[in-house]
Order: C-alpha cells, then structure tokens, then sequence
C-alpha cells in the first residue's frame, strides 16, 4: 500500500514538474510534441503530453533524456531529487559541539542555498 | 577595505556571500556559498571570517561539521591557516615592522583584522616554523613579535 502511495507520488511529482518546467522554457504542449517528433523520429501529439502532465500515463522512459535536453534541466530535477550539498563547513566559537538549535540555522542556510539553486 | 577587497575575490571565484541571521555562527561555507553572520560588528572581523571560508573554499571537501572527528577538525586548522597566510602573510609581518609597528594592538590596526586573529596567526607560525623564520634580508621573531633586518 506505501509502496504504491510512493510511486503515485513520484508520478504526480514527474506530472507537475514536466509542466512547470515545459511553461518555463515557453514551448506550448504541442511544441513539446514538434521538438521530440522532430529529435526522435516519433509520432506525439499534443494529447500525449497532455496526458504525462495530467498523470493519466507516464513517460516513455525512452523519451526521458530527450524531454530533459529540450527543457534543458537533468533527470534528478524532473524527478524533484533535491541534491544535497557536498561540502559544509560552520564556525563556532571554538570546537564546540552543534545543538539542535545551530543544526537548525544550518539546515536552515542548506535550504535557502537549495532554493536560490533552482531558480 | 579589507572586507571589500575579499568580497571582490570570492566574487572572481563564483562564490555566493550572504549576510544573513546565522544564531551563534560566525560564518558557514555550503559548496561555494557563504553566510556571514549580519551581527558581526567590526570590518575587521567580518573579514577575518570571511577568509576562514574562502580557506574552507580553497581547501575543505565534504561534510565537516563534526567536529569531533580528528579528519575534521584538521581540515578545519586547515582552512584557517589558508586564512592566516591570506591575511597575515610574512612579508606583511616584515612591512608592517618597516612601518614601526610594535605590538598585537598596532598589527591588527595596519592589517586590518581582529587582535584576537593575529594572536591565532602567531600561534600557527610558532607551531609551524619556531620561534623565528627567516625570510629575504630579514628574519621574523615571532615572540616577541618582530622583524629584523639581517646584519
């Protein structure tokens, strides 16, 4: 039962993320079509991306990549995978050990850094 | 100035500084962006802190934020050694004596930084190259602070 939650959950998430960043790049969903018909040699129709931004269907997992190239964002973002920073570093007032109350301002700063990297 | 002049350095970097509410910290590095706590009151301060984290930049790799761990706490010393050669190099230490500077009081003032800084930078060249170093035409004492010429 989670599991499948889950996985509608991540289908919702592709759906909304797909239309987002579609009406980011300015294309209508029938220029989505034209652009992957043209890259892929495919057949799509407008109702086709209608139907992946809907959630009705989900992606051809072969038409992913070219979709991300044309919307020009990677797969993690189209999936709403959040990377976390690799490398973090605090000053405290000598070597103390973090609270609750710091790790907070950290997360706090790892969030605002995440949010300025998606715009 | 000071302040200033690193700001325009981590900007030729690509590095993000934001003075922001960061409660106790001081400063915080996350993968080329840099808070600095708003609260801070002097440049000189401000700019101390900001070469700790352009050292962090410059040196540190992964999640160092525990500090209980020996690796850390090294790449910790790490980063603020890169700030005490940034920012209290030697030969500032053999200009500022040129310019008659006597005392912690008097350096802190010429470099632009917090007192409390230099006393950590001397405490790093004592660790790291005992009581003198000689340098060019001059040889550094660094207790007591100061540099003379060679005879």
């Amino acid at each position: 039962m989670d599991k499948i939650d889950s996985m509608d959950r991540i289908k919702m998430t592709v759906a909304n993320n797909l239309k987002t960043y579609r009406l980011k790049k300015n294309l209508t969903q029938k220029q989505l079509a034209d652009e992957i018909n043209l890259r892929l040699n495919t057949n799509l129709k407008h109702n086709t991306i209608s139907a992946w931004e809907n959630g009705t269907n989900s992606i051809d997992t072969s038409m992913l990549k070219t979709i991300c190239d044309i919307l020009e964002i990677d797969i993690n973002t189209l999936y709403g995978v959040k990377q976390m920073p690799t490398t973090i570093a605090a000053h405290l007032p000598e070597g103390t050990e973090l609270t609750n109350e710091e790790m907070k301002q950290v997360n706090d700063f790892i969030q605002f850094i995440i949010s300025k990297r998606d715009k | 100035m000071l302040y200033e002049e690193l700001l325009i350095e981590a900007n030729h970097e690509g590095l993000n500084v934001y003075e922001r509410n960061i409660g106790n910290f001081k400063g915080l590095y996350v993968d080329g962006n840099i808070a600095l706590n708003h609260a801070i009151e002097t440049r000189a301060e401000k700019a101390c802190v900001l070469a700790e984290e352009l050292g962090h930049y410059h040196t540190t790799c992964g999640n160092i934020l525990d500090q209980s761990k020996a690796v850390n706490r090294k790449q910790e010393r790490r980063a603020r050694a890169w700030a005490y050669e940034r920012l209290v190099s030697l030969p500032s230490l053999i200009d500022a004596s040129k310019h008659g500077i006597r005392n912690r009081y008097e350096l802190a003032e010429f470099l632009g930084v917090s007192e409390r800084f230099i006393e950590g930078a001397i405490q790093y060249y004592r660790e790291r190259h005992g009581l003198y170093r000689e340098m060019g035409d001059y040889i550094i004492y660094f207790e007591p602070l100061g540099a003379l010429k060679k005879l």
